[in-house]
């Protein structure tokens, strides 16, 4: 089949509309396997996404529709054409950029499960046999939560205060029952590693998990964890202005005494007495910042990491040498960061309640190459999507989680004096219980975008049909 | 002004309704004038004979009476009576003779020919000075262009109807030769009268000439004769009045002088020209153009308001208006339902088939009547309009989008107080936020989660008014004031070697105290806590003897200075940390002059601010005195702060007002700010570089200005409102009880009566 007979094909869908005025588009992807062989068409201007989608899965001969969605100068075309072009004020007679890419579903609410307190932080297991979810709580302890809502392991009370940050080091699989361990980091200035075996009996009561090691070194609340598997190596960040990096080899690090009991902890001790544990200091601590770091992350290349801080900037390590490589200066205190690897871009989440996209590359002279408005309050996390590169969810202060496009940005008209895009969210993801802030939020292909806050639940949200996509995407 | 044409209108449109009324009076009346006038002529004409004045008037009179005598009517007696005594009163001035004469003497009557009788008058003797008005003209022919009879030898006809003939014109050689030799007084006219041709005598042509030099015709004038001296400046010896010279006869006229001057005056304006054109309107026939739109207008003028214009007729009040105009049966009905009053229109549109159908309107007058009225008695005023461009008038501010970053919403609040949440206060390293509240307790929260890490319950019924952070960055230390006590705290959120610091900090001076103790009655007396506190973290208890209001460190953290307004004679109270030691800078009442209500310590110098009620007091701890008085003009001081640099002072007050002292300025403020609808609570300056304060109050609200000091001492500070931050609610009557900055971001922490407190980013 020729192209030209191709496209009368996909003329022929459209024949009903074939008395209206036409316009002529340009058709373009960043997805090199979906690009088509023809990319200017004339089309029906009553044409909605639909019927576009319609006409490039005809032109593409996909056994099964792809649903598409369609860019135009940097918006989601959720109208006609026509009315496109009129609300934009454009002609009919000039060719349409039109940009096509695979739609993201709407994630739709799956279900939520209770805990007893405030949950500050969620990492998913990989393993997509059987993916529990982990979660740092308020009260102190960590949790791993199956997929079916059942608590399959709790910690035992060894963090005094609540946990702040939790991440898997090896993650844990059902078929073979190896060894999984998660690390904790609190308020209480320690990290803890864990080590989980999980039950072969899935009807088992919950697991206690007793602490391997203890890392000492903070003098504040530990915010956050990055654990790099290839390196072995993680690292926490501080409200003492400083970032530790460790290794989870315990026989790399230094042995450090136990910290003298403060007052507090000697009050909890007496109810609860914890387990020894062996206590090892940092392998090298970044003092780079002059304000509270909050999050660090490690980037592609994991000898480096990225870290935001309250002092409104973003920090490039080297982790070898322990050197600063770069440091952006942006306008607000920073709160979250990911990285959008495929892109070399960084999102960063600001307390001034929006994203702003970074290029950390030191050859990039752009401070700033967008920003994402439409949270409320502060953006407390964010998580690059499983599937698109160009994809991404944030957490927000204001009780929501958005998914935000990176190819959705468009020079809109108050933004040009500052001469940067701005970003319209795709979806905003309310709490089910109704109100209460995200503190956290993970994104994993198996479970679906997974949400924990004020109030003390793990809400699943997952874009139905999103396999489907991937079934076309792996044959 | 507006009343005088109000009348003018009135009366114009008053003559217009009311002439046919008047034309009709006329009518009637002005018979009887003229009925009245001609019978005083006939009843006093006779006795109008002697009188010499009314000479004149009786001579026109009997022109007049000539006049009528041209009709055939034969005069009375009557008529004929003045003018034969016209011509004997002539002649009574030259000849007694005649004097005498009878009037029937004049003439004799005979029978004419008709058999009526006839008039034959005698002769009358012409003499010098007799009445020459019947001397017959030279031409009787009458005003009859003598071109009617140029074909005839006559060029009319005499009183006796008899011809008269043409002057014998001269042969064609007698006019050739007259041609040639012009006789004298030749003028080349042909007399009116006698068809004869027009010579001018000599003294004729002469009076002509001097007509035309503009000289005196009369003969032998000599206009350039002496001068015969009747008043000459040479004193005579006998001179004809014996009276002095009046002064006026040496002084310049003044009424002269100033009509010249009008006249100058005049001429320079222009108003006055040589040559001004005759108005033409005096030929132009005088009609009133009644279809003209107004009044000729008038002069521009300030007293001159024109009336304003009634709107033009619309279609439905067109004689024949369309169909959709004319009211149906029920709109009728409704309109002549209608009290007058209260009708939208005054009339119902009607149609007519032709112009000429439609009727004379019977309430034409009672409308004008009514326009009139309403022009009258509305005044008119010329109002000034100013065009001003409203926004010149605003002073020049930088607009709130400019000065970002500055906290606009709500981010967190801190739910837990029951009660009011009476302090708030931020830890230097900005992690913490400590508030404390009408519970009793000191509660510490994570500033972002607003999550509460710590608690600590310090009393049951008395309420903790003011927590503060010391203000260095080692040594974690709370201060907190309840009911009289003042605790110092160091909460256990802190790293190991922290916490051991700062109890380090604070119990160095055990020993210090009670080495001391004994020598004077001490202010404050410092214990340790009983051991519940303790082990909470407490670890100084100072108790003073009145309840402690407020509490603010100094900058090294080694001072405190606490307030309580109840104890008259030691409100103010010094407790030094090292040594354990509390002081009264003030020991009598009469030093501060007046209750305390809020301290602070300079920021960089050793001076301590003291606002009482009215006045802000600055003393000089080093050399222990009163340096200055800050009057606020404030009646009731709820609330001061420094600026960071310490020259600008912020005053909050009970009276809405918040004022911005520049004190190397004056004592008086600076700027007012009154923008809160209730007293003010607490103001606030940030310390962590962001030219921002702010000031909360009891309406529920913190408005949060910027508030930019310059280097260069020339120019003012800058102070611009930014935004208005709502959220706590108002309960009883209390609303945000105290606001502090966060201690290096935009942030704002705000403790409400509400029982939460709130960031603000």
């Amino acid at each position: 089949m020729t192209a030209r007979a191709r496209m009368a094909d996909a003329m022929d869908v459209d024949s009903a509309a074939a008395s209206a005025p036409r316009v002529q588009i340009n058709l373009s992807t960043r997805d090199p396997t979906l690009s088509v062989p023809l990319q200017s068409l004339r089309v029906p201007t009553n044409l909605k996404r639909y019927g576009l989608s319609t006409l490039v899965n005809h032109l593409l001969e996909t056994p099964k529709p792809i649903p598409f969605d369609f860019l135009v100068d940097g918006q989601y075309l959720r109208t006609s054409i026509d009315e496109y072009l009129t609300q934009a004020g454009l002609s009919s007679e000039k060719p349409l950029d039109v940009e096509y890419v695979r739609s993201q579903l709407p994630p739709t609410y799956i279900g939520s499960f209770e805990q007893d307190d405030w949950i500050s932080s969620i990492h998913i297991s990989s393993s997509s046999a059987s993916p529990s979810i982990l979660t740092g709580s308020f009260n102190g302890s960590a949790q791993i939560t199956s997929l079916s809502g059942d608590i399959l392991a709790r910690t035992v009370p060894m963090h005094t205060q609540s946990v702040k940050a939790v991440t898997w080091v090896s993650h844990p699989s059902s078929t073979e029952n190896r060894e999984a361990t998660f690390l904790t980091a609190s308020l209480d200035r320690t990290i803890n590693l864990w080590s989980y075996t999980p039950s072969s009996d899935p009807s088992s009561t919950t697991i206690p998990i007793a602490p391997r090691t203890s890392y000492i070194s903070h003098k504040s609340t530990i915010t956050s964890l990055s654990h790099s598997s290839s390196t072995s190596q993680f690292l926490s960040s501080s409200s003492d202005h400083t970032i530790a990096l460790w290794s989870t080899n315990s026989s790399l690090l230094p042995t450090v005494p136990a910290p003298t009991s403060t007052s507090f902890t000697r009050k909890r001790r007496r109810t609860s007495k914890p387990p020894p544990t062996e206590k090892r200091g940092p392998l090298a601590v970044l003092s780079a910042h002059s304000a509270p770091v909050s999050q660090v992350i490690h980037a592609q290349d994991p000898t480096a990491a990225y870290s935001v801080s309250w002092d409104k900037s973003i920090i490039t390590h080297d982790l070898v040498t322990a050197q600063v490589v770069d440091t952006r200066v942006t306008q607000h205190a920073l709160l979250s960061i990911a990285t959008l690897p495929s892109l070399n871009l960084i999102a960063a989440g600001s307390a001034a309640r929006h994203i702003t996209l970074h290029d950390p590359r030191v050859s990039s002279s752009t401070v700033q190459n967008a920003v994402f408005r439409g949270h409320t309050n502060a953006v407390v996390g964010l998580v690059k999507s499983p599937e698109s590169d160009y994809v991404f969810a944030s957490a927000g202060h204001d009780g929501c989680v958005r998914i935000w496009d990176v190819r959705s940005v468009s020079s809109a008209s108050e933004s040009v004096e500052r001469s940067d895009k701005t970003g319209g969210s795709l979806f905003v993801i309310k709490r089910e219980s109704g109100s209460g802030k995200v503190f956290g939020v993970d994104w994993s292909k198996d479970v679906g975008l997974v949400s924990v806050g004020e109030d003390k639940k793990i809400q699943i949200n997952r874009g139905e049909g999103m396999t489907e996509v991937n079934v076309l995407e792996q044959s | 002004m507006s009343a005088n044409a109000g009348t003018r209108k009135r009366s114009r449109a008053a003559a217009e309704e009311e002439k046919p009324v008047l034309s009709s009076e006329d009518e009637f009346e002005i018979p009887e004038i003229n009925g009245d006038d001609s019978s005083d002529e006939e009843d006093f004409s006779p006795g109008d004979e002697d009188s010499e004045d009314d000479e004149e008037l009786s001579s026109e009179e009997e022109l007049e009476d000539d006049e009528d005598l041209d009709s055939d009517e034969i005069p009375s007696e009557d008529e004929a009576l003045p003018k034969t005594n016209g011509t004997t009163n002539g002649d009574s001035t030259t000849g007694a003779d005649d004097e005498d004469a009878d009037p029937a003497d004049n003439f004799k009557v005979v029978t004419g020919a008709d058999g009526k009788p006839r008039y034959i008058y005698r002769e009358i003797n012409p003499v010098y000075d007799s009445d020459d008005t019947d001397v017959e003209d030279v031409n009787t022919i009458g005003n009859i262009p003598l071109e009617y009879y140029e074909n005839y030898p006559h060029v009319g006809y005499d009183i006796n109807g008899k011809r008269i003939m043409r002057p014998a014109a001269g042969k064609a050689l007698d006019t050739l030769l007259d041609s040639i030799e012009l006789p004298k007084g030749w003028t080349g006219l042909i007399d009116k009268n006698s068809g004869a041709a027009l010579n001018l005598t000599e003294d004729e042509l002469d009076i002509l000439k001097k007509l035309q030099r503009s000289e005196i015709t009369e003969d032998g004038f000599d206009p350039y004769q002496d001068i015969l001296g009747y008043f000459t400046k040479t004193t005579e010896q006998m001179p004809l009045s014996s009276a002095p010279e009046p002064k006026r006869r040496f002084i310049p006229s003044k009424h002269e002088q100033k009509r010249v001057m009008k006249i100058v005056k005049g001429i320079r304006e222009g108003r006055i020209l040589p040559h001004r054109p005759q108005p033409e309107a005096a030929d132009a026939p005088a009609f009133y153009d009644i279809w003209a739109d107004d009044a000729p207008p008038k002069a521009d003028h300030v007293m001159n308001i024109p009336a304003p214009k009634l709107p033009p007729p619309t279609h439905d009040e067109s004689y024949n208006p369309p169909q959709e105009y004319l009211p149906n049966e029920s709109e009728k009905k409704d309109w002549e339902e209608q009290d007058p009053e209260d009708r939208e229109k005054n009339y119902l549109p009607r149609s007519h088939k032709a112009l000429r159908y439609v009727p004379g309107y019977n309430g034409f007058v009672n409308e004008r009547f009514e326009r009139c009225l309403d022009l009258y008695l509305a005044p008119r005023v010329r109002r000034n309009k100013l065009n001003i461009d409203p926004a010149s008038l605003l002073p020049k501010l930088p607009s709130p989008d400019d000065l970002k970053p500055f906290p606009t919403t709500c981010a967190t609040v801190y739910r837990g107080h029951e009660g009011r949440v009476r302090s708030v206060a931020a830890d230097p390293t900005g992690v913490w936020v400590a508030t404390g509240g009408d519970d009793g307790t000191v509660r510490v929260w994570e500033i972002l989660t607003g999550r509460q890490v710590w608690k600590l319950k310090v009393s049951s019924d008395e309420a903790v008014d003011s927590v503060t952070w010391r203000p260095t960055p080692e040594g974690r230390i709370l201060a907190a004031a309840c009911g009289n006590e003042i605790l110092l705290v160091v909460p256990p959120i802190f790293d190991s070697e922290e916490e051991s610091r700062g109890k380090e900090i604070l119990s160095a001076g055990f020993g210090y105290a009670a080495n001391k103790q004994g020598t004077k009655e001490a202010p404050g007396t410092w214990a340790k806590p009983d051991s519940g506190l303790e082990e909470e973290g407490v670890v100084v208890v100072i108790t003073v003897r009145k309840t402690v209001k407020y509490i603010a460190w100094h900058r090294r953290g080694d001072y405190l200075v606490t307030v309580s307004p109840e104890d008259v004679r030691r409100a103010v109270c010094i407790h030094r940390v090292s040594t354990h030691l509390s002081q009264t800078p003030f020991k009598e009442k009469s030093v501060t002059k007046g209750i305390p209500q809020k301290v602070q310590f300079h920021p960089s110098k050793p001076l301590l601010f003291v606002a009482t009620k009215r006045y802000i007091r600055i003393y000089d701890l080093a050399k222990a005195e009163l340096s200055k008085t800050l009057k606020p003009g404030a009646r009731w001081i709820s609330s001061i702060d420094i600026h960071p640099q310490g020259d600008n002072l912020i005053v909050g007050s009970y009276d809405k007002r918040l004022l911005w002292h520049d004190l190397d300025l004056s004592t008086k403020p600076y700027r007012t700010l009154r923008y809160h609808d209730k007293g003010i609570r607490a103001v606030s300056f940030h310390r962590g570089g962001f030219p921002l304060f702010c000031s909360s109050s009891d309406d529920g609200t913190v408005q949060v200005f910027h508030g930019r000091i310059y280097s260069d001492l020339m120019e003012n500070a800058l102070i611009v409102p930014l935004k208005v931050l709502k959220g706590h609610k108002i309960v009883s009557h209390l609303g945000v009880l105290d606001v502090e900055w966060h201690p290096k971001q935009p942030w704002l922490f705000s403790a409400g009566a509400d029982g939460t407190a709130r960031l603000w980013n």
